[in-house]
């Protein structure tokens, strides 16, 4: 037996894998009992200091909590805590969030290590970019219609908020990700990672208003699913 | 009544002794009237003085001018009464209003500071702003911030507007929605 095929054994033993074993894993977030019918926002048109002109509708569905009929929560993030290690992406590449109609599109953007958040203005009005890191204002940044991308490089691996500081229900979530075993789910809850590392691991979701959960999987050299529930709770106050 | 020309003249000493006890525009112009006309260089050079008559005649036309003049903002700030009122609204803690006495030039930011220990940061734009009033700090994931209206208009610079006598000053840690 040779020596690599032999740590292979030895880590999916341990239940600590060699990075060059991994396997694909797919999984859904569902939110036990009663499926909650979206928050409506309402926006007042032209109101003080922002211009809603070129907004779209001023009615629309709220990005907090979307839940589809079978409870798969949607945009919730999903990662595996691991140490081993993964190659970052090439420097330059960019995953790009776009202001459209007033909304942040994707909701919820995972920047994988070594990527660039790349933000752009695709409405005909002036937005006003703010990153906030906890209680920290990292960036405000105006951005005229038609003007350059706004190009972020994240310091640190963490949880992010991206503000629009025009037009106060515009946000999202930005995730910096320490490694590449992150994913966003999609509008039925589910998620998938092409190549997780082989072995037991610790799997994580965060929702913006569910919470924080874990929950340890193994992770087989094939495929492997994983279904993460959590339970009904209300909006913090 | 007659009038000398020396250091020790006491009428117009009391008369400078009775304006330190007036308004401070006044008693400034007084003691430099009196400077004026007891400065050594017009009493041991008289020929560079100004004739007597012709400084005895500028005194008595700028002594009603003084007396009369109205009170500088520099030597004394004006003070009025303001309402301040702070409402903590999803924070969950009770409102408060006071009147409060505020000299001029104050903001809104200078007057809820006196009700509140407030602290500062970069919220949006400045430093200076308001970021927290008694421990209740803006929450950006929230949506929570601290706005300001002074008479109900919002268009205004919490740390920049001068106050009015009479302003009505609310502070309003608001939720919007998202």
């Amino acid at each position: 037996m040779d020596l690599s095929r032999a740590t292979a054994i030895a880590g999916m033993i341990l239940g600590v894998a060699p990075a060059c074993l991994a396997g694909e894993v797919q999984g859904v977030v569902r939110l036990e009992g009663v499926v909650p019918s979206p928050m409506t926002i309402t926006i007042e048109p032209d109101r003080g200091n922002h211009s809603t002109e070129g907004c779209g509708s001023l009615t629309r569905r709220s990005q907090q909590l979307l839940v589809d009929p079978q409870g798969g929560v949607q945009n919730a993030v999903v990662w595996v805590e691991t140490s081993a290690e993964s190659a970052d992406h090439p420097a330059g590449e960019t995953v790009v969030l776009t202001q459209h109609e007033c909304e942040f599109d994707p909701h919820v953007v995972v920047v994988p290590s070594g990527m660039m958040l790349s933000i752009s203005n695709a409405d005909p009005l002036l937005h006003n970019i703010r990153i906030f890191r906890g209680i920290d204002r990292l960036v405000e940044e105006w951005q005229h219609p038609h003007a350059g991308d706004l190009l972020m490089r994240f310091p640190a691996p963490g949880r992010y908020l991206v503000r629009c500081g025009v037009h106060s229900w515009m946000y999202a979530w930005v995730i910096a990700a320490e490694h590449r075993y992150y994913a966003v789910t999609d509008a039925h809850g589910q998620f998938r990672f092409s190549e997780a590392p082989v072995g037991l691991q610790t799997l994580y979701v965060w929702h913006e208003i569910l919470g924080e959960q874990q929950q340890r999987i193994r992770v087989r050299a094939g495929r492997s699913f994983v279904a993460i529930r959590f339970a009904q709770r209300g909006r913090e106050e | 009544m007659t009038h000398r020309r020396t250091p020790n003249n006491p009428w117009l000493y009391g008369w400078c002794l009775e304006a330190v006890s007036k308004p401070p525009r006044i008693a400034d112009w007084g003691l430099r009237i009196a400077d004026w006309m007891t400065s050594k260089s017009a009493i041991e050079n008289p020929k560079s003085a100004i004739p007597s008559v012709l400084r005895w005649a500028l005194v008595s036309l700028l002594m009603p001018i003084c007396w009369a003049a109205p009170e500088s903002k520099e030597a004394e700030p004006q003070r009025f009464p303001v309402v301040v009122r702070v409402d903590f609204g999803a924070a969950g803690k009770p409102a408060r209003e006071a009147q409060l006495f505020v000299d001029s030039g104050s903001t809104p930011k200078d007057v809820v500071s006196l009700l509140f220990p407030i602290e500062s940061d970069a919220i949006c734009c400045n430093t200076r702003e308001v970021a927290a009033i008694d421990g209740i700090r803006a929450d950006p994931e929230k949506n929570r911030w601290w706005t300001c209206r002074i008479n109900g208009a919002s268009n205004i610079g919490p740390f920049r507007t001068e106050l009015k006598p009479q302003d009505w000053v609310e502070w309003i840690y608001r939720e919007q929605q998202q």
